[in-house]
């Protein structure tokens, strides 16, 4: 008898559900998904046919038994940058083998949408959030420290030590660029960078260029950088600005592979020989970064890892374990085509 | 209870704006902004004023959000068209949530029923083909929804997209009439994906009226990786092809690059075509011929057809876009009709 009660409970179906309700399979869905939308007295006849059957079918209804909604929200600057697109797939990958929804949100880079989104994201019900960065508005701290809910930043490391965070150090990531560069006997540099404002990952790559200069005794001009937003256009356009200057850079470095792609691109119409001329750098390693022809010298990110770990961190803190606060990944330099030492009369120019 | 029935006017005059500003506002026009749109709802709900099509409208807890479920977020392939989509949908106060679900329809509905319990007020789907539990939810629940990328062939549903299948006719088209007879496909994973098949179908109707079939099929998912793997394989077969056609911009990207590392020259020695025009094409040297799809404005007009739609308007049931062959510097005539 046992056995045979828990088949049927086991094997109960929306049809059984709206039977023992005296109701329509539409009104059993709408009661288990939008129970706002249904009359108080329906809602109940639904709800006590559930229990009676013990009907355990998707997400939602799972949800209003446990309270938890197996969901999880990430907001994002934007989905049009392949290498956040890269990390989000990974931690939408990892939540979907543990068994949880990631509902996706993009702020644009505007930090007050950025709060606008979290707050709709937290006031649907999400078990955990997933930022990107460490420069956020301190209302948005605030939202999430009244709610209580369990969170991570990513791509960057909080310097304040006050935040849960998988990520990279990006300045060092720079600093180890600029380097190579500087062994090469480069001395003319200049940088098209991500726009800095809200973007501490923009700004930490910038300062480790200024910093490795500034232990040489080399001055980054501010004539020498441009912000541009990451995009082929933005890459074009920068390249095309910094080499009309009367003493031309040896070294353009990019703030992202994407400006360097498109600072490449320009190269080529102006029949500027990359990197005979000039030498060009990325950041983040993306997949088109090597099957280029230069190869792209580049600083790999492993943001599938990123993405697989950050998820790993909030499971972790769902599941009430213990998780270092702070998780730097390792970044790797990666030496191709795109840079080599500067001309001899470049050289010779930069001496005098 | 209003002691005398409401007119517009009279919500127009509390809200302190004009009449067809409060049509609009009820109507959900994007064109109104959500502080004004707030200021009218809150007047039509003090004077109790409800006006025929809204009604429904101001009884429903509206959450101000659209969901919206891609079938993947690598290689950017629907990126711009999404945030063509979330601009739009943002100017009207609207949030935009996402879910993807890795171009596994299963999973597809398992997301679309997570972001319809944290409740959406319409849902954006891609392609035509969802599983049927999805549209009988969509139904059930009185959802708005609409499908975007495709031109949905039943007529049943609503949607704003293009012809794929035209599209690749006109691709095939081109590479039949400068010359090639020998033509190959690295097509998308076709199962599950209405576009990706739409293409195929199209390649090969259209060489079947030149009397032509196609010479190899491979498909293959949209990845740079998997490009490259498959022109690898064309590349080894006995016969080759003259001319390879690409389900979209990243597998021809990959089908280049695969060339230029077996130092075999695009499009002298072989020609090679796209689908999509994504900016990354651009940066190819030569540059790939490919089609141009409005995602920018795919992405506008499928968030203001849904506006519309939540709005209770009569919205146009399909959409169709137009698209544009663009013959750049991976197509030419095949070496044996030059020298003929």
């Amino acid at each position: 008898m046992m056995s045979m009660k828990k088949t049927t409970r086991k094997n109960a179906k929306l049809s059984d559900v709206a039977h023992l309700a005296k109701v329509s399979t539409a009104t059993v869905s709408r009661a288990l998904m939008l129970p706002h939308k249904v009359k108080p007295r329906t809602l109940e006849r639904v709800q006590a046919a559930v229990r009676s059957l013990g009907y355990v079918a998707h997400g939602a209804a799972r949800a209003l038994a446990s309270r938890r909604t197996h969901t999880i929200g990430a907001v994002v600057p934007t989905l049009d940058n392949a290498i956040f697109a890269n990390t989000t797939h990974a931690l939408q990958k990892t939540f979907d083998a543990a068994g949880y929804t990631l509902l996706l949100a993009c702020h644009e880079f505007d930090a007050a949408v950025e709060v606008r989104l979290t707050r709709a994201l937290i006031e649907r019900g999400i078990d955990g959030l997933v930022l990107l960065g460490t420069s956020h508005d301190p209302q948005l701290y605030a939202l999430i420290a009244q709610r209580q809910i369990p969170y991570v930043l990513t791509w960057a490391l909080d310097a304040s030590g006050e935040h849960p965070c998988v990520g990279f150090n990006n300045r060092a990531a720079a600093l180890q660029l600029t380097n190579h560069l500087l062994e090469l006997g480069h001395r003319e540099f200049a940088m098209i960078s991500g726009v800095t404002t809200n973007n501490e990952r923009a700004r930490d790559r910038l300062q480790g260029v200024h910093d490795a200069l500034a232990a040489r005794g080399i001055e980054l001009a501010p004539e020498r950088v441009i912000e541009k937003p990451y995009s082929l256009a933005s890459g074009r356009e920068g390249l095309r600005a910094l080499m009309a200057h009367a003493r031309p850079p040896t070294a353009v470095m990019c703030g992202n592979d994407v400006l360097a792609i498109g600072a490449i691109a320009e190269c080529n119409t102006l029949g500027i020989r990359v990197p005979q001329q000039v030498s060009v750098t990325g950041f983040d390693d993306m997949e088109i970064a090597s099957l280029l022809s230069p190869g792209l010298t580049t600083v790999h990110f492993p943001t599938l890892e990123l993405g697989q770990l950050a998820a790993a961190h909030l499971l972790a803190q769902l599941a009430g374990g213990s998780v270092a606060r702070q998780h730097e990944l390792p970044v790797e330099l990666k030496v191709r085509g795109t840079s080599a030492p500067p001309a001899r009369a470049q050289l010779r120019r930069a001496q005098r | 209870m209003p002691k005398a029935a409401a007119k517009l006017i009279d919500v127009a005059r509390l809200a302190g704006v004009c009449n067809a500003t409060v049509s609009r506002a009820l109507a959900r026009e994007p064109s109104v902004s959500a502080a004004t749109l707030e200021k009218v709802e809150a007047a039509a709900r003090e004077l109790g004023y409800v006006p025929h099509g809204a009604a429904s409208a101001l009884r429903a807890q509206r959450t101000r959000t659209i969901g919206a479920v891609l079938p993947t977020l690598d290689n950017l392939l629907y990126a711009k068209a999404t945030h063509a989509l979330q601009k739009t949908l943002d100017d009207s106060g609207y949030v935009l949530l996402l879910a993807c679900y890795d171009f596994d329809l299963n999973n597809e509905l398992k997301v679309a029923r997570s972001l319809i319990a944290h409740g959406v007020d319409g849902l954006v789907l891609i392609g035509a083909e969802h599983d049927d539990a999805l549209f009988t939810l969509l139904d059930d629940l009185g959802i708005p929804y609409l499908l975007t990328w495709s031109l949905d062939r039943t007529g049943r549903h609503p949607c704003v997209g293009f012809d794929n299948h035209v599209a690749a006719m006109r691709v095939a088209s081109y590479l039949a009439d400068i010359g090639h007879r020998e033509i190959a496909m690295i097509s998308g994973v076709t199962s599950g994906n209405d576009r990706a098949r739409e293409r195929l179908a199209g390649v090969r109707d259209a060489l079947a009226t030149r009397g032509t079939v196609l010479a190899r099929v491979i498909e293959a998912p949209y990845t740079l990786v998997d490009g490259r793997a498959a022109m690898q394989a064309l590349l080894a077969a006995a016969s080759r092809p003259t001319a390879v056609i690409c389900g979209n911009d990243v597998l021809a990207m990959g089908a280049v690059l695969e060339c230029l590392a077996q130092e075999i020259a695009v499009p002298d020695a072989m020609s090679v075509t796209g689908f999509d025009d994504m900016e990354a094409a651009s940066i190819l040297v030569p540059a790939l011929t490919t089609v141009r799809v409005p995602m920018h404005e795919l992405g506008r007009a499928a968030a203001q057809q849904m506006l519309a739609r939540i709005g209770g308007a009569g919205a146009a049931r399909a959409t169709e876009l137009a698209v544009d062959l663009i013959v750049r510097g991976t197509t030419a005539p095949p070496r044996t009709e030059r020298r003929a």
